[in-house]
């Protein structure tokens, strides 16, 4: 390798930090800034209704804002399962001052026991801890007006809700959503400014002591792979032809793969998920794709090493090699099976918009995370032959471990953590997030991410670099 | 004086070996249970030190477990020795089991690739050389049918003609010559012999000491492990024909 050459990839590196880290911004957009508070959006059960709402009586309640910025509130009424007529005003009031109200039909925009939401045109900021007061008041004749839902067993102490002119204990059945201002990401061109600058320093560190003869490791890896590119390309050449040999759709069953795995679970899984799911067959096919990858790719790299034995006892060759050219030839399939993805997504009414570029990232870490596992598994594999059948159980477990055909959603509260412990569950999610809802996740995401796909390939690594001057005595 | 090409230093290396195999947990957890979790230390190779001058030919000799093959792959770097050091200058072209890298699934061409890469040659080095090795090989008719469909002699000798096509600094050669009919042996101990003159460092295997009389300029006899004899090649024969005489 030419010192030219390590100039260009350093460089180029360099050069794709920058865009990466300006064009993050733009793509990021408001979800690097806020964060969806989801647990301010419940609603607790009612178990009493409030008097009828005519003739311009008010029903109003204090409570404490639970976000920085609120995006909408929503509350629940009955019509007794009346048409109803009339109007109702629903205000967001701080002391004299309304903030906002909204007008409504009650017969047309009022649903029975379903939330009717009250949305700003522009989130109200700036009242986090405050207490302000939600304000409904009506016009509507007897027998034509609507009532608020509300609980009086399970709400907070002292609350008090004030029916016209008396005061009620209890609390109205609504809630406030909204997002948090994340505050780190106001230094955000700070940080990335810092990482660059260690990203420039480190770089030209690693150039200087490659001129004066003396490697460190990233300038290590790097000439490894130049070196050993054509090699790499060759195995990943052989293995792609050699998968679809003798079959007659050839590398078409990379399209199909997914495409019928996905069918399959939806004709079984959609009449139970479907409905609490926003696009359920673009949310199966897209952890269909992923978990499938993870899957070949682990699965490959545990019998790398064992299965070329005869080529690593004979004929000295870098042992990565191997588990690093399967990887490569199951990111390749990866690659394939994502036009399905996108086309299937397209027929199905997602609009793909810019933002669906951070799937890439994910994917990414997806990679980086199923390589590490894949060196641990495939130095192990070289010792414990019976890791091979464990794995297959292994990964069946984590299949049905991770929401690929069900909702996290449906994952009860004090289970929660072992699916947030679960690398996978988060690069899937975060790609469905991108993909589906078109938006970034919020900035955390994208660190546990990373974190996870690094400690893997530390893991991994590690524990085959210690192994693989044994590996020939045990072939 | 010339440059040496190998140097080989106080190498030992022991060979850990269980008295069952040991090759899944439930072996190990049964065996390690019963208490009876004990190693054997195999020395494969006990001391042993020599060096090879630039463009010699060192020929290997010795019984079957000896540790001639042994030798040759810590120098080629598929071992690494329990002890001692193992210098080498140049890059090697193991010839130990030629053929190691081929898939059967593949064709004749894809495999010259797919071999080639394995043995370290960049992709510009093996199209200017493709002609050549089909030619060598004589394969043209077959080179772009599955290789599963090859009969032995053919995967030989196409195996032969992509491990010699280079000109390589250190040669590592075991046994190879025994490839092919009678006219392609001919043709390749030929080309094994214009390698070595190309100026080639050869290390060569063989228990055919007519060969190893005939090619070597230096002989080693190992035995055990052990070096016997280390010397110019008339001698070391000689010895090692007369302790055969006398064991025999």
């Amino acid at each position: 390798m030419t010192k030219e050459k390590l100039r260009k990839i350093f460089l180029l590196t360099f050069i794709f930090y920058t865009v990466f880290a300006v064009s993050f911004y733009f793509l990021a957009g408001d979800q690097l800034k806020y964060r969806k508070v989801e647990e301010s959006n419940s609603i607790v059960e009612a178990d009493a209704v409030t008097r009828e709402l005519t003739r311009g009586i008010i029903v109003s309640q204090d409570f404490v804002v639970p976000v920085d910025n609120i995006e909408s509130v929503s509350i629940v009424f009955t019509k007794l399962y009346r048409e109803g007529k009339g109007d109702l005003i629903v205000c967001l009031v701080d002391g004299t001052n309304v903030l906002y109200s909204q007008e409504y039909d009650i017969a047309k925009d009022v649903p029975e026991q379903h939330r009717l939401y009250l949305t700003p045109k522009t989130p109200i900021s700036g009242y986090k801890g405050h207490e302000l007061t939600l304000r409904i008041l009506s016009h509507a004749k007897a027998n034509e007006g609507v009532s608020v839902m509300m609980n009086k067993q399970n709400a907070p102490e002292g609350s008090m809700i004030k029916v016209g002119s008396e005061m009620v204990e209890g609390t109205l059945c609504f809630s406030v959503s909204g997002s948090d201002v994340i505050a780190i990401s106001q230094y955000y061109w700070a940080i990335m400014g810092v990482l660059g600058a260690l990203l420039a320093v480190l770089l030209i560190l690693s150039y200087n002591s490659y001129l004066h003869g003396k490697y460190n490791y990233i300038v290590i890896a790097i000439a490894a792979i130049y070196r050993y590119q054509f090699l790499i390309s060759q195995l990943v050449i052989r293995d792609f032809k050699t998968k679809y040999k003798r079959s007659i759709l050839g590398v078409f069953w990379s399209f199909l793969n997914p495409l019928m795995t996905m069918t399959v679970q939806f004709l079984v899984f959609s009449t139970f998920f479907s409905s609490d799911t926003r696009n359920y067959p673009i949310y199966l096919l897209c952890g269909v794709v992923c978990f499938s990858f993870f899957n070949e790719c682990t699965t490959m790299c545990l019998t790398s090493i064992s299965g070329n034995a005869r080529l690593i006892t004979k004929v000295y060759i870098p042992k990565y090699i191997f588990p690093l050219s399967r990887t490569i030839s199951s990111s390749t399939n990866l690659a394939i099976s994502l036009v399905p993805l996108v086309l299937a997504s397209l027929i199905l009414g997602v609009s793909i918009r810019p933002q669906a570029i951070l799937f890439f990232y994910f994917i990414a870490c997806l990679i980086i995370f199923s390589f590490g596992i894949g060196l641990f598994l495939s130095a192990l594999m070289v010792f414990f032959r019976d890791i091979q059948f464990l794995w297959t159980v292994l990964i069946q477990i984590w299949m049905y471990a991770t929401p690929i055909f069900y909702p996290a959603e449906i994952v009860p509260d004090k289970y929660r953590f072992v699916i947030r412990l679960n690398p996978l569950y988060h690069f899937i999610g975060n790609c469905r997030t991108v993909l589906i809802n078109g938006i970034s996740p919020e900035p955390r995401a994208y660190v546990f991410c990373l974190l996870f796909a690094l400690l893997s390939l530390f893991i991994g690594a590690f524990t085959f670099k210690k192994t693989q001057d044994k590996f020939s005595l045990y072939l | 004086m010339a440059e040496n090409m190998i140097e080989v230093e106080n190498v030992t290396m022991k060979f850990r070996m269980s008295d069952e195999p040991l090759n899944s947990l439930k072996e190990v957890f049964t065996v390690a249970a019963r208490g009876k979790l004990k190693f054997n230390e195999f020395l494969a190779l006990d001391n042993v030190s020599f060096v090879l001058e630039k463009g010699k030919t060192l020929g290997l000799i010795g019984k079957n477990g000896a540790g001639k093959s042994t030798t040759l792959k810590l120098i080629s770097g598929i071992l690494k020795p329990t002890s001692g050091k193992i210098r080498t200058y140049g890059n090697i072209v193991p010839m130990l089991e030629l053929g190691a890298g081929f898939d059967l699934e593949l064709t004749g061409k894809e495999n010259i690739y797919l071999n080639g890469a394995i043995l370290g040659y960049s992709k510009e080095y093996l199209e200017s050389k493709y002609d050549e090795i089909v030619d060598f090989a004589e394969i043209r008719d077959f080179i772009d049918m599955p290789i599963r469909n090859y009969s032995s002699g053919m995967m030989a000798r196409l195996a032969f003609s992509i491990a010699s096509v280079v000109q390589p600094e250190i040669l590592i050669v075991d046994e190879i010559l025994a490839v092919g009919d009678v006219a392609f042996q001919e043709k390749s101990f030929n080309r094994m012999k214009e390698l070595m003159s190309g100026g080639a460092t050869v290390l060569f295997v063989s228990h055919d000491l007519e060969k190893i009389e005939e090619m070597c300029d230096k002989v080693i006899w190992l035995d055990h492990g052990r070096v016997v004899m280390f010397g110019d090649t008339d001698e070391v024969c000689k010895a090692y024909k007369e302790a055969q005489g006398i064991k025999a």
